[in-house]
């Protein structure tokens, strides 16, 4: 267009419109002589919008006459840089990650994952058996101890507990993982308490609490096995061999067969290996709940590092906790009302 | 200084706006009339300068969009001008995308049929000026044309026309400066420049 290729040196009077003398001919304010002519059709311009309103449409003529109801005068609401702000920082936020490496994205993968099972396992939103997981797990490596469903499900028959299966129900904690039968001093048995230090920042008595169910063999059949909720430090006194042990703390598999119940209690408590040993073997010890097995000290972890772990996961424990209670508040909530009945 | 000479034209609701911005907001009659009736002739010539094939029925459109809206916008009078503007002329860039032509000069005959019936003599002036104004505007590359008209005729300032076509008030004010060199080249062919 001819427009875009000005020659001031061609034209004197192209030297003349400059910023303020185009916002004098903008305004109809006076302007150089030799510019009348720009003056002349500035006024023409301006004078096509000075004429009368045109005639409305019929519905806009309506909206004139009538207004608009409250619904359709919506409330104010962010203005579109704010929407286009928020769309900013979500662009950002992608290009950031987008700009991490492999490892990075992995490991902030991970991350994500981790925080929201726990998340969904801390509020109960996943099915049965992978809540239990997650919550041994959260059990396994903070300070939390949830409440056990069994005891919310007294009626119900011994095989829908988690007891019943050897699972990681909250309700063997106090089992611990006592794994590892009185004789069995190989530390490669999956019975074997001495895994325990391991996860030594893990209180004790709460740990790998599936423990309840190795326990809960044949041998758990004996006199300890009703000392389930006690969730005593002594749960986690896996390398005390201590012969008083046969009962098992838990009793709430005492028709679990013996190597199926030994077996998921020891690998799920201590994270070792899951073969279930004989009968006599992982069943046998337990962790009784007698005293002799409360100061094995194992399950307090191995002094500073467990002191440390336990910091570390004490706040995460906290916020855990936290949204826990909150859930069961609203559970409780939705429980119908005797009186509204 | 961006339309600085013009700055007491700049109120067009005489000191009323946040009032009748609250009205629209409720959806109170009055202040849609008000806020018609103030805006609508510019916005209309604005469309009629820029060719629309229905620069009336285009300008209800647009009233209707803004009056329907007005309750979500939050700003001063300035900033409700640019986006009245930038409704406007998103509506006539959707116009010409419907009927797939450009703006072309009509001819006179027609272009006075829009004018109010009322004063004929001034109606067909004004016919007139909008036509010589429409044809003028043609020799001009499109980004040149918005920003004269809605400087001219929209009475908006560089601000404001930067925000109502979504650029920098930089480009704007180069925009307008080779606008009117061509203008001036193109009276210059027509024999009247002085």
């Amino acid at each position: 267009m001819s427009g875009d290729t000005p020659r001031p040196d061609d034209d004197p009077l192209a030297t003349l419109l400059d910023d303020a003398t185009i916002d004098a001919l903008v305004s109809g304010e006076p302007v150089d002589p030799r510019l009348d002519h720009l003056a002349a059709f500035a006024d023409d311009a301006r004078a096509a919008g000075d004429g009368p309103p045109p005639r409305p449409s019929p519905a806009l003529a309506a909206l004139l006459s009538h207004g608009a109801p409250p619904a359709e005068a919506a409330a104010p609401t962010r203005p579109l840089g704010a929407r286009r702000a928020g769309r900013r920082r979500v662009t950002a936020a992608a290009a950031s990650v987008a700009r991490l490496g492999t490892l990075a994205k992995v490991l902030l993968a991970a991350a994500l994952g981790v925080v929201g099972l726990g998340a969904a396992g801390a509020a109960g939103a996943l099915p049965e058996p992978a809540d239990q997981r997650v919550r041994q797990v959260i059990e396994a490596t903070t300070p939390v101890d949830f409440p056990d469903p069994a005891d919310d499900r007294q009626d119900e028959p011994d095989e829908d507990r988690p007891g019943g299966h050897g699972g990681p129900a909250p309700g063997a904690t106090p089992g611990g993982p006592g794994a590892g039968g009185p004789g069995s001093d190989d530390p490669d048995r999956p019975g074997r308490g001495d895994g325990a230090p391991g996860r030594g920042p893990d209180s004790p008595g709460r740990g790998p609490a599936s423990g309840g169910p190795t326990g809960g063999g044949p041998a758990g059949g004996g006199p300890g096995s009703v000392g389930p909720p006690t969730s005593t430090p002594a749960a986690t006194a896996p390398g005390d061999p201590s012969p008083g042990a046969p009962g098992g703390g838990d009793g709430n598999a005492p028709s679990e067969p013996p190597g199926q119940s030994g077996g998921q209690g020891q690998g799920q408590g201590q994270g070792r290996g899951n073969a279930p040993g004989p009968p006599g073997a992982s069943g046998g010890t337990g962790e009784a709940p007698g005293p002799q097995n409360q100061p094995s000290g194992q399950g307090q972890g191995t002094g500073a590092g467990a002191a440390l772990g336990r910091a570390q996961t004490s706040a995460a424990g906290a916020a855990v906790m936290s949204i826990r209670s909150r859930v069961s508040r609203v559970e409780a909530m939705r429980q119908p009302s005797p009186v509204r009945r | 200084m961006a339309g600085g000479g013009d700055r007491t034209r700049r109120d067009r609701f005489d000191g009323q706006f946040p009032a009748v911005l609250d009205g629209v907001r409720v959806g109170e009659p009055w202040a849609f009339d008000r806020v018609f009736r103030t805006l609508a002739p510019m916005v209309a010539g604005y469309l009629r300068a820029q060719g629309a094939a229905e620069p009336d029925d285009l300008t209800s459109e647009v009233f209707l969009g803004v009056l329907r809206n007005a309750g979500r916008f939050e700003g001063d009078e300035a900033a409700f001008r640019s986006w009245v503007f930038t409704i406007a002329h998103r509506r006539l860039t959707d116009e010409r995308r419907r009927r797939g032509r450009h703006p072309a000069l009509e001819p006179l005959a027609h272009a006075a049929e829009a004018a109010a019936p009322d004063d004929v003599e001034a109606a067909v002036g004004e016919a007139l000026g909008t036509d010589r104004v429409r044809a003028l505007c043609a020799q001009l590359s499109p980004d040149q044309r918005d920003v004269v008209l809605m400087r001219l005729v929209g009475r908006l300032t560089v601000d404001e026309v930067a925000t109502a076509l979504g650029r920098t008030p930089g480009a704007v004010k180069a925009l307008q400066r080779r606008a009117f060199r061509a203008l001036d080249r193109a009276l210059e062919r027509e024999g009247v420049r002085p």
